[in-house]
């Protein structure tokens, strides 16, 4: 048993971790890109663009700027820094159920990012603060999977990092492979990169070699059920937990178990000739539908739901 | 004289709200003069109506609607017989002021003797009792004085409903020189205890009568006012129908001013503007008792909307005219 | 970039903290005007000897050096800011968070002192008690002429719907903070009741927490009395409020939300007694019972420490404007479904004119004097005592009866004329809302300034919970004046604070405590 609003604000504690962490990966990512050669800077920045919806084309001078703005914009919704302060904001909303331990990574990096120096330190060295703030994020769920009792609030927590994730990959997954065929697949830069921003190059590189084709690529992101990554692994880690959190509960029309299994039946069922062949459009479309459908469901279940319908008779 | 009284109230929101929680001031105390003898709550939707009595003695009725709704209908049913247990006299002793004076006196009625919310001394009161002539009436006796005041309210001030709001205070209507009861009872209490006369806000229902040159409607509720003459007690005296209270009227509820006292008020969640009808009929009982339903007024807008990161919360509470 | 990691939230610390933490040198030896002041300080003695009770604490400072100290402030100042434990200041386009300036050296309360403050307080709360009970009831003590009735009735704290309610234990006031000040000569008054919502007990918690760090010998060493059971002392007294016939009360700690300046101590105080921390909109009321919203449904709520205004707690009730409540929880506490502590309408009982009749209190209910005194308060709402004030502005302090955090307040002393026959208008035209009392000097004791030891004022405020019994917590938040010279200590107005050593006996230091061999600690079964 917890607080509604609690459980609310775990989830999207969650959620803006985890967005937190994409965005600084993906401004990592195109920076690192721009070491090699300008047209590839251009071309990871424009599918790290794209797949955050700004389909706008950039020039070669721009990502920098980009990342910039990514990162440390306080005006943009979608930026670095205000995804940690909605992040830390919901932790301050909860901070009498997460752990000191928790609460000072989070709150130790929010510092960090923004403080009167933070621009000087990431205009001075963007890739090493970026490096940092990644690698605070994986102490932060560090902290979280070895201090937080593996209980409800746990799991709201995780369903809200896991539903983000399985969005943003999707959208990125979106970018390469809507349809079949896409002009990334020769690429082997491009390749590169989209693993990188979805943090599989080493995993990718130990299950499939390193033979580098957008086939398998596409497979190990959406369908891999180790690599926590992957579409795949990421709904069937929201379907155990929904399935715990719903058990032996009354639960309304929209069960969020039900909608989470559904989606993860579509991915462990998925036909991968189909998607070869037309592309992983309408699956990707279907991912994102389900998410928001989940989304949705567990508003409605456990934090909204009608206060006549549970008062004692 | 026994009377049978239906009070209509009825919330419409222009959107669906939830949980409505209100307080109703509109169960008829028993006590000198007056006998409860029936009293029903109806609301729809259904809710369960607790009661608790306030500090002043009165049945507070509360209940909570917790599911969407646009509509709140509270049927209030009452069955009261009323007496004149004995004629107040048309004047007292100049020295019932001394006993006004009384430590014991002053000690009983202090919530009465001091001003509060509505009730209270403004410029354009002073302005109002130097116009007609109200501070020399302290060299009367406090009945004599009383009497002339409640006629100078009632002589002063044009009864029109519309021109004041149930939150209105008294410079509204002083400055409108017209007014509804509330008001004139506010402006009666105000000056009352500025003379070191208790005054009470009554809220209630008056019974009225064709043969009778009352003003006030004959299907809303009503307020009055009652002062502490410690030789006689409260005596009631009726601003707006320049009367002392008597057999036609019905104590509901009293307190030191409208405040105390709403018929109803409550707040709800929701992000809606609410109307508010009400519609009162005071009848002598028969024995055929005549069950008919009162007509409701025209909806007036009784509540301001406030917003709140989508749902509001809204105050919502009726004036007595 | 390795030096940017490690240096940013030092960097940070300091900025956010508003203090300096440069040392300018010189050593750590008092400095030279140390004991300028009239005041009476807490460490050394008019002759320039050190108390015993900070003989301890005397010894490690010689042994510490200017730098080492500094050092220690700013781990100190980080770690709080590590935590959250911040206020947060509201400018007009923007927020920030900011820590309370903390001093890094504790203040000692030797044993015997304690002994009579314990005992003070809780003499005093009981007296409070009974009080309201007694004016929320009979009001004998207005019938009898002791309190004017004009004072309580005509108190906008005074609430009229607690009238006849049942209060168990007569308990009004369950969690007290007292403002005590020690004088020119060492005696200790009350400044002040806080019996609202009372707030700075996480900082008493603390406090004690990092000083245990920055002075860990010293610390075992002085002997000194934990205060660390008061989050399960203040659990019990709220579950005993809820009385017998509800074995295991569902206790929550309403907050106004993480926008309040004391939501890290709400957050905090129910972490710790580990029960939710609720805002009003996750609470719900039908049919007179309480329900708080949870993911598997409402559940029923049985005590609610509320750190909430009276105001603000149900707008039905109280103020209908307000968000920060929940609509019907009085009723539902009139009818005895739920218990709100501290008890709604205590507030009349800490009123500054009201406060000047409490030993007179003390003396209707107990027929004891009080153990300790109050500060000689003249009422403006008295003409004598009013012609008194206005003739004697520069030497009195003049606080208005409804304004609290120093607000609406003059230190004749240290005002300028221009601000006293400001402050005479205002009495004159309203004497009824203004009190007054003789300035006196609050007791100084060293923090560090600047990297030197520098005498600053402070006072007291210890937690004193009563439920089916009144408990005083041994240890206090002792609030300093960070200002040189300055007597006002609230944290609204530029005051720090420092951990507060309440020493288990008079002793004097007390030996190395023996080492604890791994076999002395309890075997596993």
């Amino acid at each position: 048993m917890m607080l509604a609003r609690v459980a609310d604000s775990l989830y999207w504690m969650g959620r803006y971790v985890e967005r937190a962490e994409h965005l600084s990966r993906l401004s990592s990512v195109m920076l690192n890109a721009t070491l090699d050669r300008a047209d590839t800077a251009v071309q990871a920045a424009q599918m790290a663009r794209a797949a955050l919806g700004d389909p706008e084309p950039l020039s070669t001078a721009q990502p920098i700027d980009f990342a910039r703005a990514l990162v440390m914009d306080r005006e943009s919704e979608g930026s670095v820094v205000v995804s940690l302060s909605h992040a830390r904001e919901n932790a301050r909303q909860v901070r009498d159920q997460i752990t000191s331990e928790i609460w000072e990574r989070l709150n130790i990096l929010y510092l960090r990012v923004t403080s009167p120096f933070a621009e000087r330190a990431f205009d001075a060295n963007a890739p090493a603060f970026l490096a940092e703030a990644i690698a605070d994020l994986h102490l932060f769920k560090g902290a979280t999977d070895a201090t937080m009792s593996h209980g409800e609030g746990w799991r709201f927590m995780l369903i809200g990092v896991h539903t983000e994730r399985a969005q943003l990959m999707g959208r990125l997954l979106k970018v390469c492979f809507h349809e079949a065929h896409s002009a990334i697949e020769d690429d082997h830069t491009t390749l590169v990169s989209l693993l990188r921003m979805a943090c599989a190059l080493e995993p990718y590189l130990r299950a499939y070699t390193a033979d580098l084709n957008a086939a398998s690529i596409l497979q190990f992101l959406l369908f891999d059920e180790e690599f926590p990554r992957s579409i795949r692994f990421c709904t069937s880690r929201i379907e155990n937990h929904l399935d715990h959190l719903t058990r032996g509960r009354v639960v309304g029309k929209v069960d969020p178990a039900r909608i989470a299994g559904r989606l993860n039946a579509r991915l462990a069922y998925a036909d991968i000739e189909e998607i070869e062949a037309s592309g992983a459009g309408r699956l990707l479309d279907a991912v994102e539908a389900g998410c928001s459908a989940i989304n949705a469901a567990v508003n409605e279940t456990f934090v909204s739901y009608p206060l006549e319908l549970r008062l004692p008779a | 004289m026994r009377f049978d009284i239906r009070h209509v109230t009825q919330y419409t929101y222009d959107e669906p709200v939830r949980e409505s929680v209100m307080e109703l001031w509109m169960q008829p105390r028993g006590g000198i003069g007056q006998r409860l003898i029936d009293f029903d709550l109806e609301i729809d939707p259904h809710a369960q109506a607790f009661s608790y009595p306030d500090v002043w003695g009165n049945t507070v009725r509360h209940f909570d609607v917790p599911h969407p709704h646009q509509k709140l209908t509270i049927t209030a049913s009452s069955t009261v017989e009323t007496a004149i247990i004995s004629q107040p006299p048309e004047s007292l002793s100049v020295e019932e002021w001394d006993r006004l004076k009384s430590d014991a006196a002053r000690a009983e009625s202090w919530d009465f003797l001091h001003p509060h919310g509505y009730a209270r001394h403004t410029e354009a009161l002073g302005a109002f009792c130097e116009t007609h002539g109200v501070g020399a009436l302290t060299a009367l006796d406090p009945m004599t004085a009383a009497r002339r005041l409640n006629a100078i309210i009632f002589s002063a001030l044009d009864y029109e409903s519309g021109v004041t709001a149930a939150d209105s205070p008294i410079d509204e209507a002083l400055s409108a020189g017209r007014g509804v009861c509330q008001d004139f009872a506010h402006i009666m209490i105000a000056i009352c205890r500025g003379w070191g006369l208790p005054a009470r806000y009554v809220s209630g229902y008056v019974a009225t009568a064709a043969d009778h040159a009352d003003r006030s409607r004959p299907d809303a509720s009503h307020a009055w006012v009652e002062v502490l003459l410690p030789s006689l007690r409260w005596v009631g005296f009726d601003p707006t129908n320049n009367v002392l209270a008597g057999e036609r009227h019905i104590v509901v509820a009293i307190g030191r001013d409208y405040a105390d006292v709403p018929p109803s008020r409550g707040v709800f969640k929701g992000d809606a503007d609410s109307h508010l009808s009400v519609g009162v009929s005071v009848r002598p009982a028969t024995a055929a008792s005549d069950t008919s339903f009162p007509r409701l007024g025209a909806p007036s807008i009784a509540a301001r909307r406030r917003r709140a990161s989508g749902t509001g919360q809204m105050d919502q509470h009726h004036q007595q005219q | 970039m390795a030096k940017w990691a490690d240096e940013g939230p030092w960097e940070i610390a300091r900025l956010n903290a508003g203090v300096t933490s440069e040392v300018r040198g010189g050593g750590t030896q008092r400095s030279a005007d140390y004991l300028a002041g009239e005041a009476y300080d807490e460490m050394y003695a008019r002759d320039g000897g050190v108390r015993d009770s900070h003989l301890t604490l005397q010894e490690r400072l010689e042994s510490l050096g200017a730098t080492e100290l500094a050092e220690r402030q700013q781990t100190l100042e980080r770690s709080f800011l590590l935590q959250g434990i911040t206020f947060t200041v509201y400018g007009a386009d923007s927020s920030t968070e900011q820590i309370i300036p903390t001093d890094l050296f504790p203040r000692i309360v030797a044993a015997n002192e304690w002994d009579k403050i314990e005992k003070g307080l809780i003499q005093r709360l009981r007296a409070l008690n009974l009080f309201l009970s007694d004016i929320y009831g009979d009001q004998n003590i207005l019938n009898a002429g002791v309190v004017p009735r004009d004072l309580v009735l005509g108190a906008p704290s005074y609430r009229r719907q607690m009238r006849h309610l049942f209060v168990p234990h007569q308990a009004y006031v369950n969690v007290c903070g007292s403002d005590l000040i020690r004088g020119p000569t060492g005696e200790f008054f009350v400044l002040e009741d806080n019996l609202r919502v009372p707030s700075g007990v996480s900082y008493m918690l603390a406090n004690r927490e990092a000083s245990r760090r920055t002075f860990p010998g010293t610390f075992r060493r002085a002997g000194v009395r934990p205060v660390e059971r008061y989050p399960d002392l203040l659990l019990a007294t709220l579950k005993s409020m809820a009385g017998d016939w509800r074995p295991n009360p569902q206790v929550v700690v309403l907050t106004p939300g993480v926008y309040n300046s004391a939501y890290y101590e709400h957050a905090y105080l129910a972490r710790l007694m580990g029960v939710p921390l609720v805002e009003g909109r996750d609470l719900a009321v039908h049919d007179d019972t309480v329900y708080m919203r949870t993911t598997a449904g409402v559940r029923k709520v049985d005590v609610i420490y509320r750190r909430v205004d009276d105001d603000f707690i149900d707008p039905l009730a109280f103020r209908r404007d307000s968000s920060l409540g929940v609509a019907g929880l009085f009723n539902a506490y009139r009818s005895g479904n739920v218990v709100i502590c501290n008890a709604p309408g205590t507030g009349v009982a800490d009123d500054k004119a009201v406060y000047a009749f409490v030993p007179a209190i003390i003396k209707y209910y107990l027929s004891e004097e009080a153990i300790l005194p109050n500060v000689k308060t003249y009422l403006c709402r008295l003409p004598s005592e009013l012609s008194h004030v206005l003739a004697n502005l520069d030497t009195l302090v003049v606080k208005a009866v409804g304004a609290s955090g120093g607000y609406g307040m003059l230190i004749g002393p240290h005002a300028s004329q221009k601000e006293r026959d400001a402050f005479a208008e205002a009495l004159k035209a309203d004497p009824e809302n203004y009190i007054a009392q003789p300035t006196i000097q609050l007791s100084t004791a060293p923090c560090l300034v600047d990297g030197q030891i520098e005498p600053r004022h402070v006072d007291l405020r210890p937690f004193i919970l009563s439920g089916d019994k009144v408990v005083v917590t041994p240890g206090a938040l002792t609030r300093v004046a960070l200002q040189r010279g300055s007597l006002v200590v609230n944290s609204s107005q530029g005051g720090g604070s420092k951990d507060t050593w309440v020493l288990t006996d008079d002793k004097g230091p007390i030996g190395e405590a023996p080492p604890i061999h791994l076999n002395q600690i309890a075997p596993r079964p």
